[in-house]
């Protein structure tokens, strides 16, 4: 496998699934916040 | 009438909106057009349209809807001006043009399902003859009346016993089952061989500015956003529920689903095909169903030695893109049907109007390809037009201003830059213009009568159809102004 792919491999899934992840447990935690303020 | 019924937890609006955006477009065209586009290299300038279309937009069709409370033609009404009204309409039109076909859709990937359960998808000889031996018969009507009357329950029992409660088990179900897919698929022996060419960028493909465009197609088809269907459903969103943050959610999480798809895909096809496996990816067959309908079929009945096992991965693949169908289907009849309330009916009688108007109008493309095609064709370019609307109303309202007093309020959970104003203002119209002049440019290379308008694909039908929508609209938008804001 070429060096091209395995950054590949981890740059594209790192952006797209990486990002849905992150704004996920980012919508959990103010979700809490909010209904921890009312 | 205006309905008081709110999405009742952020989880439910989000899974919701992502049903909006999961749909066959991911599973079904992603695949295709990443095989047409250079594999890897196709995945660099769609990650960057993420940013630059899908996420902008769906911001702005949040926000527009949860700040207005209207369906289109109310929205575009508030956020532009009552004369523009007719903006409203047409993304109303293209949205139930598609809710028509696409229920036709939706009816193949529920006879598929029913076929993988009972055996007989994978026992037939040829599954060639086995699509078109289904698809030139009466068959898809019914399974188009069955899927049209399935969304048109779940639409008529409101936004939380029906949308947020069957959006929650089919968004979830989806994941699931992908999951399961995923795990079997990479796990095939030369799966490995799929993913090396799913994630190889070659240079030649990467400065091909077909491929960008290509990508950004695939980003305003398969997001929903510009469709005006987040917009419908932003109506229903609480008054202190976020826009910013939930909008990256549903742009990351339908990209992040396309991405699932297209693993499962490609690991499956390198793994299992005795024949070239980027000619059979890449085929479009008839109505772009060839690689679905015709060849995974093949596939799956090879994939061990076990007839129920294989059945068992057919039928699995064929459910999560019947709920991917589904929960596409619902939103496109919630926003036809929300119109029909803006007009001032109440849910039960505009849900009927709507079933009915959908078997009627849907018919036709469930009997004949062709006609399929061109109703595919000429609303899929349509909703470029939409997404123009939409950003054209925010620019009319003020750009800077929308994001500062309608985005950015005390409920956001994140603020948005002024790099939102930048692209609403500069990017988006450059982009539409872009996008439909190519799209329109291209159809003459492959019909030499490109001005035809008999002819299923080209420039010609689709400006007489919309020059035709657009003409009406034009004509009745006092009266679709009058009707939709006076019922407040």
């Amino acid at each position: 496998m070429s060096v091209i792919t395995i950054i590949s491999m981890l740059i594209i899934p790192g952006i797209v699934w990486g990002g849905f992840i992150y704004f996920l447990i980012l919508s959990i935690h103010k979700e809490k916040r909010k209904n921890y303020h009312g | 009438m205006k309905e008081k019924e709110f999405f009742t937890s952020r989880w439910g609006l989000i899974l919701a909106t992502l049903g909006i955006a999961i749909g066959t477009g991911n599973i079904w065209r992603f695949s295709r057009v990443v095989a047409q586009n250079g594999g890897g290299s196709f995945l660099i300038p769609w990650v960057v349209f993420l940013f630059f279309w899908s996420i902008p937009l769906i911001i702005t069709e949040f926000a527009i809807g949860k700040s207005t409370r209207y369906g289109p033609i109310g929205a575009i009404s508030k956020t532009a001006g009552k004369q523009y009204a007719w903006m409203g309409a047409f993304i109303v039109v293209v949205s139930t043009a598609i809710m028509f076909y696409y229920s036709v859709v939706t009816g193949w990937c529920i006879k598929y399902f029913i076929s993988a359960v009972s055996g007989d998808l994978l026992t037939a000889v040829n599954p060639l003859d086995y699509w078109e031996q289904f698809s030139t018969g009466f068959s898809p009507m019914y399974f188009h009346l069955t899927a049209i009357l399935i969304a048109g329950v779940v639409v008529y029992r409101g936004i939380v016993k029906g949308i947020e409660k069957v959006n929650k088990v089919l968004v979830s179900s989806l994941m699931l089952i992908l999951l399961i897919l995923f795990i079997r698929a990479v796990t095939l022996p030369n799966a490995l061989e799929g993913i090396k060419y799913f994630f190889t960028p070659k240079a030649e493909f990467v400065f091909n500015y077909k491929v960008w465009l290509n990508a950004l197609t695939q980003n305003a088809w398969d997001t929903g956003a510009g469709w005006g269907l987040i917009l419908t459903y932003a109506i229903y969103m609480r008054k202190y529920d976020d826009v910013p943050l939930n909008s990256a959610l549903i742009g990351f999480g339908n990209n992040s689903v396309s991405l699932l798809a297209g693993i499962i895909i490609f690991s499956t096809v390198f793994a299992l095909s005795d024949i070239d496996a980027m000619t059979q990816i890449s085929q479009s067959g008839p109505a772009n169903t060839g690689l679905t309908f015709i060849y995974l079929p093949l596939l799956f009945s090879q994939m061990s030695q076990s007839f129920i096992l294989n059945s068992l991965f057919a039928a699995l693949f064929f459910l999560a893109l019947s709920f991917a169908a589904m929960s596409s289907l619902i939103s496109l009849v919630e926003l036809t049907t929300r119109t029909f309330i803006d007009f001032g009916l109440t849910r039960k009688k505009a849900i009927i109007i709507v079933g009915i108007l959908a078997f009627i109008f849907g018919t036709p493309s469930a009997l004949n390809l062709n006609i399929f095609t061109n109703q595919d064709w000429v609303w899929g370019v349509g909703l470029i037009v939409s997404g123009g609307f939409i950003a054209f109303a925010v620019n009319k309202y003020g750009a800077e201003k929308f994001r500062v007093e309608i985005i950015n309020t005390q409920s956001s959970d994140i603020k948005i830059g002024k790099w939102y104003t930048f692209i609403i203002k500069y990017l988006m119209p450059m982009q539409v213009i872009i996008l439909l002049g190519w799209w329109l440019i291209s159809s003459a290379t492959w019909d030499p009568e490109w001005w035809n308008p008999l002819h299923a694909e080209n420039a010609g039908t689709c400006l007489v159809q919309w020059a035709l929508v657009i003409g009406v609209l034009f004509y009745l938008n006092k009266f679709l102004v009058n009707k939709t804001l006076q019922n407040k």
